[in-house]
């Protein structure tokens, strides 16, 4: 075999590896992002896979229970076309309250409440000049 | 003074155009006066991006809310420090001193070669003098920083209170060097291609400004990571963000040019890669400042959103455009005097080293854009978190580690098997002793033994590597132990300050991978007076102060903090809620050690202060990333600072020293 095949081959190896790595990872950590709304209507497509739904928390919906660390809330599509009710146990993210716009993330499972294993909270839009 | 600001920014586009202009005119046509010209535009730009920069700094140290920008970005309480650090708090102030850096470090790098480099310098200018006048359009036509308001607020919005410790002072001025410091090595690399001066001549040149570039990238970064670590309060330090993504691309596609380039220096090979290492590498500042700017992608950086997107893209379209032509154009004349001899050998340890690293910027490059190029393609957004790159990162990051003990000391062009056994019978039995230790002390995760192994080859032959060149000048030059290894390191300071570099990044290595995988992470929520246990600590919760003051609501808990029936620290975490502009935010507290760091966060008082909620973190051997990152510091200013002991030590002037030095110059 010559040098030059050689290297052919391997570079070829690193290169394929670093291929199917990336599209394993990809596979098996993905996450799809959704709204309230696309959530409610996909039915069992996403079951299996995490999830990260789009909302609103609803005004008035939000119960934190310090001594447990639990919280519950209804999260309301943008639009106004669709409600799911949220549990998530942690700590309670700094910027969360009321009426903001959130991402919950957790396995997609017939489950109601939604179980959040993650909320992110946007930032204040204050500090984002249009 | 707002009109001096924007006429001296509509002055610079003019100059910065003309001198693109002139530079090349001049050089096509060997017309000197032309490009002494376009030089002096140059210097004339830097004047002028320097007056309008003076001008905001002034308008933010004396309070003028009458430009938008002041306005937005500071108010008469924030002290003079963050004033004027917030002239890269906010977009429009973080493009002007981007401008300010790269129209400095470009005449920086023309005094520097005034009497040097003559056929290559006009391109150098044209290239660098393209790249302000589009960031300096950018600010006249799109973004302007001097816009004003039309009612004039008593009081600004302030910087947010996030930005307002030191980090603000030193983590974006230098990643913001590292960034443009790139376009320099660029602009040589175009001024190669441009001339036909291919040979290394390009490289030599820009050697320094190529480690500067990348030394002030890892600084950036490394500070962004332990700012992130100190203020932002979430127990790590590096969240795979999409900013911090961009800023990471450009170091590793930089970190695999300034090993292939030692190649093209010393075989003469590689000098296709090389070309277009710098271009990726270049092009990769440019996407990032495309990400952090355009909010394509959600970051926490995101207070730098702007329709900025389409310039920047249209811009990094056109840069590649050109550079790709010009290097097509030549590709007849780059061709190798060498070719790479075994699969064996350093030349192509150096080679697969690249093609890692090549392949970390790829996977991450992958997992930032692929949110968005899931909706394009198939409509759905798919997104990828921290997991992802860990996943494909972590192989080939331990891949690197090995490459990292192979590279230096296995033979040039063609390692025969018996040498193979003689170089690596040592070092790869302390790996595996260190690696058996690892093992018998009950770590049972596969990637920290890996790393724990791979750490101690390394270590191994980089001390070998001093202690080998220590004894070879001690019997030439009869020098003591001591004497002998500052001079050998003096003597070969790229070498050696290499060597440190690699020392650096090991600790590196060994801090992440420990604190990632033997993180411990509890969430307690207890009565004052309480404790409770997390790893070999005992945490009792003493109570709640209230520390407000006008401007910030603060409630610190104090936590007394013991082991083995030993008091060893107080640790007091704070849940704080700024009045203007509003904003709550969490003050971690934590304890370091080089073994590790206990770090614990205030998520929240209960009602009525009764209880209270710590989430603790044991982050082990987290310290050694500083550690790591300190000696990367000093292994590159062993590599570029030039050393004045040398000639105190030197008895011998031999001609490897002075074709080392012809190197360095």
């Amino acid at each position: 075999m010559t040098q030059r095949l050689k290297f052919v081959i391997a570079i070829a190896l690193i290169a394929s590896a670093v291929g199917v790595m990336v599209y394993t990872a990809v596979d098996q950590t993905k996450m799809y992002m959704l709204t309230v709304a696309e959530f409610l209507g996909s039915g069992t497509a996403y079951s299996g896979t995490t999830v990260r739904i789009a909302g609103k928390v609803r005004p008035g919906s939000m119960r934190w229970e310090a001594d447990t660390r639990d919280l519950y809330f209804t999260l309301d599509d943008i639009e106004a076309t669709g409600t799911l009710a949220v549990h998530y146990n942690g700590i309670l993210p700094d910027m969360f309250s009321e009426g903001r716009d959130v991402v919950v993330e957790g396995p997609s499972a017939e489950s109601d409440p939604f179980v959040a294993t993650t909320v992110l909270t946007s930032c204040p839009s204050k500090y984002e000049p249009e | 003074m707002v009109i001096v600001g924007n006429l001296a920014l509509h002055l610079a586009l003019g100059t910065s155009l003309y001198a693109v202009f002139a530079s090349v005119y001049g050089a096509q046509r060997r017309h000197a006066a032309f490009t002494a010209s376009g030089r002096h535009a140059a210097f004339a730009t830097v004047g002028l991006i320097a007056i309008a920069s003076a001008v905001m700094v002034h308008a933010l140290v004396v309070h003028d809310f009458s430009i938008k920008y002041v306005a937005s970005y500071s108010s008469t309480t924030l002290p003079l420090r963050y004033r004027i650090a917030a002239l890269w708090g906010g977009m429009e102030g973080s493009l002007l001193f981007w401008v300010l850096l790269l129209a400095s470090l470009t005449a920086l790098a023309l005094v520097q070669n005034r009497d040097r480099n003559l056929e290559l310098m006009p391109y150098v200018t044209a290239t660098c003098m393209t790249v302000a006048a589009f960031f300096v359009s950018l600010l006249v036509f799109i973004t302007p920083p001097f816009a004003k308001l039309a009612f004039v607020p008593a009081e600004g919005t302030d910087l947010n209170p996030l930005l307002q410790n030191y980090w603000m002072s030193i983590h974006p001025p230098s990643l913001y060097l590292g960034y443009v410091s790139w376009t320099i090595p660029f602009g040589f690399a175009i001024a190669a291609l441009a001339t036909g001066r291919l040979d290394d001549l390009w490289i030599r040149t820009s050697r320094r400004w190529a480690l500067a570039a990348w030394f002030f990238l890892a600084l950036g970064n490394l500070f962004g990571a332990r700012w992130a670590y100190e203020v932002l309060g979430w127990g790590g330090y590096w969240a795979w963000d999409p900013v911090e993504n961009a800023a990471f691309m450009p170091w590793l596609t930089g970190t695999a040019y300034l090993h292939s380039v030692m190649i093209q220096e010393r075989k003469d090979m590689l000098k296709v890669w090389n070309l277009c290492l710098i271009i990726l590498t270049f092009a990769l500042t440019i996407f990032g400042t495309f990400l952090t700017r355009s909010g394509v992608i959600s970051s926490v950086h995101s207070f730098t959103q702007s329709g900025l997107g389409p310039y920047f893209l249209g811009f990094l379209g056109a840069v590649l455009a050109v550079s790709i032509a010009l290097l097509v154009r030549r590709l007849g004349e780059l061709k190798p005097s060498h070719r790479l001899d075994s699969v064996v050998s350093r030349e192509s340890a150096f080679l697969f080293n690249n093609l890692i690293l090549l392949g970390i910027a790829f996977a991450t490059f992958w997992g930032t854009v692929f949110p968005v190029l899931s909706e394009w393609v198939r409509g759905v957004k798919i997104t990828v978190g921290p997991p992802f790159f860990n996943q494909v990162n972590a192989p080939l990051g331990i891949m690197l580690l090995f490459l990292m003990g192979v590279g230096p000391i296995v033979a040039w062009r063609r390692a025969t098997v018996a040498k193979l056994v003689r170089t690596f019978a040592i070092p790869t039995s302390v790996g595996l002793v260190a690696g058996g230790i690892a093992f018998a002390l009950g770590m049972r995760s596969l990637s920290a033994v890996l790393v724990t192994s791979l750490a101690a080859f390394v270590l191994q032959t980089i001390a070998h590597e001093f202690h080998r060149g220590a004894r070879a000048r001690m019997a030439m030059t009869s020098d003591g132990y001591l004497t002998a290894m500052l001079g050998l390191v003096g003597r070969n300071r790229r070498r050696y300050g290499g060597y440190v570099v690699h020392l650096g990044v090991v600790f590196m290595f060994l801090g992440v991978t420990m604190s990632s995988v033997y993180r411990v992470e509890e969430i307690h929520t207890v009565k004052p007076g309480a404790s409770f246990n997390v790893g070999d600590f005992e945490l009792r919760y003493d109570g709640v102060r209230d520390l407000s003051d006008d401007h910030v609501a603060r409630l610190a808990a104090d936590l007394t903090v013991h082991r083995d029936g030993r008091e060893i620290a107080s640790l007091h975490p704070e849940k704080r809620f700024y009045k203007r502009p509003e904003q709550p935010a969490t003050e971690v507290d934590y304890r370091s050690t080089l073994s590790e760091d206990l770090y614990v966060i205030l998520g929240s008082i209960g009602e009525d202060r009764s209880t209270a909620t710590f989430q603790v973190y044991i982050n082990p051997l987290v310290a050694w990333l500083w550690i790591g990152g300190v000696v990367l510091v000093i292994g590159t200013g062993i590599c570029v600072l030039p050393t004045r002991f040398r000639r105190a030590t030197e008895r011998v002037e031999d001609t490897e020293a002075a074709r080392t030095r012809g190197r360095l110059a």
